[in-house]
């Protein structure tokens, strides 16, 4: 069964052709930071007039690249929630429409669970039941992944995810959008040692995070040494990646250990992140378990992980009525 | 010749298609979830002739101007059928449409067309019918409704929901040349049928990676 993934849920026009023979047969992406770089932040009604015209072209060079025509598809999957309304409707109206056009099955795909299935893209899959930690610019959530479609969120961010607390600390840093990048390459030349950051939530029970507060005390770490040189700002960079990883490494650590479960995926944007994997790596090894990780491109937003976890649904049974629907919020929970 | 068109700009939502001269369409007035029926709209309607897509010479679709969202619907499902299925994919302004409108409901031969674009501004477009056809006489334009003026003194008749919600503005910039006001009707689909008919016998290429929302309005960000 060949499947067609779109994903438009936010700033990237992503689209895979994924097949159950013989796994993904081609991709394509389109990234908009460039139309965004400028306002500093993703822009609502111009993301979505941009996938509007990126998604057909994609779609064309996606089937040509894997030699099939639209008639070879067996299933369209796309991304209906959650995310920006105006972005996920035109990838869910586009999709659902060349479904019901080609006469076959359309599934609507959770984004979080697209990023959760990310690693089933590569050669060595995890095996269910895991625990997963999704870190991404919306998301922070440790969720028990029982099986396919049931999840059990065991804890999540109370206010900003871990991407957007990157991106948020960026811009205080002065850097470039996209910040979480570019954060990390910074931090790559500061000084671990000279400033200590909180790790926010760790001091009590709970699976819960807050990156928020860290965002404040970079603020005031950078007001006390005004004007800050190039090393100060690495060094702070250095700081905060350290709090935000050590973090996320102690709730995971924990949930682990709550649930007994010694698989662990880690997927969503922010696990591109050189450090972040690297501290799991050695954390998983001291807890005798396995991770499992996506390569940095099935990380961040993608059709792949669309096409994947809509065959999945496919083959269980499921699909889609003649209808168009897509949802803003939505909790993995609630699939 | 056959023909599906479809249209969700505005708090409209429907389909219509043309099958050698006879119409049949489907319509509703709701605001939001076109998307959760336009689809089933556009099977029924296909039911009701009993014909496939596959038995239609082109499509057509309400480009804008109109709510951006909605333009978006139409625009994406157009795309959508225009790729699975090769046919040419036409797009038609709302505003033309709504002049359509106004000569098949009313025989205006001169309209005003206006929608609602909030934010204390109109679409607007002036067109004249010649041979049974909207013919736009001046460039559509997303302007507050007491700036807009036309080129010439002849009669106009004023005819969308802009009219309903600017029409005390409408009317003080343009007193001297109204004579009738349509300020309830909304676009439907059957009217972008007469101007995709036509458009389809001068455009050659109407490939579906075209068929794009035409906005107007393009200061979407903060100044
Ligand atoms: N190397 C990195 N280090 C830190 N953060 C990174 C890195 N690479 C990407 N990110 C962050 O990942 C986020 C983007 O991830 P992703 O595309 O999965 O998020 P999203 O799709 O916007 O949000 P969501 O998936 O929750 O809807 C951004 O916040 C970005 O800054
Ligand atoms: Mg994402």
């Amino acid at each position: 069964m060949r499947v067609l993934g779109i994903e438009t849920s936010c700033d990237e026009t992503g689209v895979a052709i994924y097949c159950s023979n013989r796994g993904l047969l081609a991709q394509a992406l389109h990234s908009q930071t460039n139309v965004h770089a400028q306002y500093g932040g993703v822009v609502p009604e111009l993301a979505s007039r941009d996938h509007i015209r990126k998604l057909l072209p994609l779609v064309q060079t996606t089937l040509k690249q894997a030699h099939l025509t639209r008639q070879e598809l067996d299933g369209i999957a796309y991304t209906s929630g959650p995310g920006l309304v105006g972005a996920l409707l035109v990838g869910a109206t586009f999709g659902r429409s060349l479904a019901w056009t080609l006469g076959i099955p359309a599934i609507a795909v959770h984004h979080m669970e697209g990023h959760l299935l990310a690693p089933m893209l590569e050669t060595v899959k995890p095996k269910f039941p895991f625990v997963a930690l999704l870190v991404s610019g919306g998301h922070t959530q440790l969720v028990a992944v029982e099986k396919l479609g049931l999840y059990h969120v065991l804890g999540e961010s109370l206010d900003d995810a871990a991407g957007e607390a990157f991106d948020k600390t960026a811009k205080i840093l002065g850097l470039p959008y996209p910040g979480g990048p570019e954060l990390a390459k910074l931090a790559l030349q500061g000084n671990p040692k000279r400033f200590q950051f909180p790790r926010p939530m760790t001091n009590r029970p709970g699976l819960d995070f807050s990156f928020s507060g860290l965002k404040t005390y970079t603020w005031q770490t950078l007001q006390a040494h005004e004007p800050a040189d190039a090393q100060t700002l690495a060094d702070i960079a250095c700081a905060f990646e350290d709090a935000v990883i050590d973090t996320l490494v102690i709730k995971c650590r924990r949930a682990m250990r709550s649930t007994g479960l010694k698989t662990v995926v880690l997927a969503g944007g922010v696990s591109a992140n050189q450090r972040l994997r690297m501290a799991m790596e050695s954390m998983i090894v001291q807890e005798q378990g396995e991770l499992f990780l996506p390569r940095p491109e099935f990380c961040t937003d993608n059709g792949a992980m669309i096409a994947y976890a809509g065959l999945m649904r496919l083959l269980a049974g499921q699909q889609e009525p003649l209808e168009i629907k897509v949802k803003g919020r939505w909790s993995l929970q609630d699939l | 010749m056959k023909l599906l068109a479809i249209d969700t700009a505005t708090e409209a939502c429907s389909a219509a298609l043309w099958i050698d001269r006879q119409i049949y369409q489907r319509f509703t007035e709701q605001p939001k979830g076109h998307g959760g029926l336009i689809l089933k709209m556009m099977e029924g309607l296909l039911n009701d002739a009993q014909i496939n897509l596959e038995n239609l010479d082109a499509l057509t679709f309400g480009r804008g101007p109109g709510a951006f969202t909605g333009v978006r619907i139409a625009t994406a499902i157009a795309q959508a059928i225009g790729f699975g299925t090769n046919l040419p994919v036409i797009p038609v302004s709302n505003l033309a449409a709504l002049a359509q409108c106004g000569y098949r409901k009313y025989g205006l031969l001169r309209a005003i067309a206006a929608l609602d674009a909030r934010m204390g501004e109109v679409y607007v477009g002036a067109y004249e019918i010649r041979n049974d056809l909207a013919n736009l006489v001046i460039a559509e334009q997303v302007v507050s409704p007491s700036k807009f003026t036309l080129p010439d003194n002849n009669i106009w008749n004023g005819i969308g929901r802009g009219w309903k919600t600017y029409r005390e503005q409408l009317e003080t910039s343009l007193s001297e040349v109204i004579f009738t006001v349509h300020p309830n009707d909304l676009c439907e689909a059957q009217d972008l049928l007469p101007l995709a008919l036509d458009a389809i016998k001068s455009i050659n290429v109407a490939s579906p990676k075209n068929a794009l929302p035409v906005y107007l309005r393009n200061q979407v960000t903060a100044r």
